[in-house]
């Protein structure tokens, strides 16, 4: 599950949008979405976006943070700003989001079960696994 | 498996010898004094004062709520034990897809010091709702508003023979800690080639989706480790009442050959003998016999008034919590009865969970002459099918018109595709739950 303090409240917004209409793939979100209105998600998305920042303390690989950190600064720095820690219009804040949850989504965007953005595309399609992976371990290990 | 239940009989197997886990029998009712006999402890200041009883799903949540909402009332959380063992996600334990119960495990101190709650430990025998005081084993207390979270406790009365003594024969585990130890110690004794039998009471009780979980993991235990043993589910429901089509998937896909489900009602038991009577007419002398009693309301509920006529649940008001019974008491989590149309609040962890927070915003609202909100809550239940997938039921609930309305109900898909995400989600959400109850 992602944390959502900190999020931006666009992001929030678009992501129950997306949960409720099915066009994000989820388990429980998008049944529990449906209980919801348009007006409701912007009560939630404002409530999030308000509250601090919270970092989690996870058992990483250091080699494949360090690793991970430098593709972040080649590939992902332009939409994910500050490594990841600030969530800027429907971007989402990536910093200290659980690993496994980084790799499920991944997983789910690489299966297309989830839909990149184009330029979120662009960047990943030429990324091996190996440095996609990487990559997620850098996200989880920002504080 | 064939198993013809009017002449199933078996002699007790491995279960003889085992050492019982000593947990004080669930019948123990407590004792009805008066709440102004004992010697006033922590006296009331000039500060109003809610004090929370039961520091499980509900009440830790509502302490830590109140304080986080409004800094000027003192909170006391008295609860008997020093560590609280969650109830979800014991069956993992239970079937020995979990090494121990750490992950299942808080303790208070954190959530005490980080938000300003008063713990105390200890026993609570009587609350007087006209005199606003709470009667502990320690001393009584004065409150101004009093938060009632006791969960469960059993209604034996309909089984005939069971004793004080009975569920450390025939354990419940529907308490984790030292009965989901006993039970799952009890199981790992058995030999292979034994049999097993899971007894479940009518509805409404704890957890809907809980025993056919159970059932699942402990027949996939069965499964790997014991492939000659078998597992009876005796359901007491006319049928199954939770995520009916993806237990019975997994029941047909996974265990058709060491499991069976069976209707009937536990009516009575041998202690001595080890059996166990169903529907007054059949025998169960099998290996282990996990039964789950009939439920109500915690005890210190009943003993206090709070449950309805049938001295089963109690009432409450469907906004702020508070008992229709006694004013100024509110009630949360598996003990309420909330008034609903079309499907009632599952009594689930996440429930209480839900109901706390909606409680203690309303209760800071009734303090501080403030407008009441009407609830929205969600539930969502993870239940393992096997030991490497999960599937899940979800709520979302509205009160409309003073009555609980479910908005939106789901399970997941019934080909299992979600059941490997599902089971790290519910690891997850069990990770997330314990650490908001606990800092």
């Amino acid at each position: 599950m992602p944390s959502l303090a900190s999020q931006s409240k666009a992001s929030i917004v678009d992501a129950m949008k997306k949960f409720q209409s099915g066009e994000r793939t989820s388990t429980i979100m998008g049944r529990i979405a449906k209980g919801y209105t348009a007006a409701d998600f912007e009560l939630m998305g404002e409530f999030f976006s308000k509250q601090k920042f919270h970092a989690t303390n996870q058992k990483l690989d250091k080699a494949l943070v360090k690793k991970g950190a430098a593709l972040q600064e080649a590939n992902c720095s332009r939409c994910h700003l500050d490594d990841g820690k600030d969530g800027k219009d429907d971007t989402p804040v990536m910093a200290s989001q659980w690993l496994p949850y980084l790799k499920i989504q991944m997983d789910m965007y690489l299966s297309g079960a989830r839909k990149m953005p184009e330029q979120m595309a662009e960047k990943v399609k030429p990324l091996s696994k190996a440095e996609l992976d990487a990559l997620l371990h850098f996200y989880a290990s920002v504080k | 498996m064939t198993l013809d239940r009017r002449n199933f009989i078996k002699l007790l197997g491995g279960a003889s010898g085992l050492a019982l886990a000593g947990q004080a029998a669930a019948q123990g009712k407590a004792p009805a004094v008066s709440a102004g006999s004992a010697a006033e402890i922590m006296p009331k200041g000039s500060a109003r004062r809610v004090i929370v009883i039961g520091g499980g799903y509900g009440g830790t949540i509502a302490a830590k709520y109140l304080r986080m909402l409004d800094k000027s009332i003192e909170v006391v959380l008295i609860e008997r034990n020093k560590e609280f063992v969650s109830c979800p996600f014991s069956n993992f334990y239970i079937a020995g897809m979990m090494p121990d119960m750490k992950a299942l495990t808080i303790k208070y101190d954190k959530l005490a010091s980080n938000h300003g709650i008063k713990m105390l430990h200890a026993e609570v025998t009587a609350i007087d709702p006209a005199a606003k005081m709470v009667a502990t084993s320690q001393g009584r207390l004065a409150y101004d508003r009093l938060i009632v979270s006791p969960g469960i406790d059993f209604m034996t009365d309909d089984i005939e023979g069971y004793n004080a003594s009975s569920a450390e024969i025939f354990p419940h585990a529907w308490k984790a800690g030292p009965q989901s130890a006993l039970l799952r110690k009890q199981l790992q004794a058995m030999k292979d080639g034994g049999t097993m039998a899971i007894s479940m009471p009518l509805m409404p009780f704890r957890c809907p989706p809980g025993p056919y979980e159970r059932a699942s993991l402990i027949a996939s235990y069965l499964k790997k480790h014991k492939p000659k043993s078998k597992l009876i589910l005796l359901d007491a429901n006319p049928d199954v009442v939770s995520k009916k089509p993806l237990f019975t998937k997994a029941w047909k896909d996974y265990y058709k050959d060491n499991f069976q489900y069976i209707g009937g009602q536990a009516t009575k038991v041998d202690n001595k003998t080890k059996t166990l009577v169903i529907d007054n007419f059949d025998d169960y002398k099998v290996d282990v016999i996990n039964l789950i009693p009939p439920q109500r309301a915690g005890n210190i509920a009943v003993v206090s008034d709070l449950t309805d006529d049938k001295k089963r649940w109690c009432p409450v008001d469907a906004i702020s919590f508070e008992s229709t019974r006694h004013k100024n008491i509110h009630v949360l989590g598996d003990a309420t009865l909330l008034p609903s149309d079309g499907g009632a609040m599952p009594k689930s962890g996440y429930s209480a969970n839900s109901q706390a927070k909606v409680c203690a915003i309303n209760i800071v609202a009734l303090m501080n002459n403030q407008q009441t909100t009407q609830m929205t809550a969600i539930n969502a239940c993870y239940s393992g099918v096997s030991e490497t997938e999960s599937v899940s039921v979800s709520h979302v609930f509205k009160v409309v018109g003073g009555r609980i309305k479910i908005t939106a109900s789901a399970v997941s898909p019934l080909d299992f595709s979600l059941g490997k995400i599902e089971k790290a989600y519910g690891e997850s959400w069990l990770k997330n739950v314990l650490t908001e109850m606990s800092t």
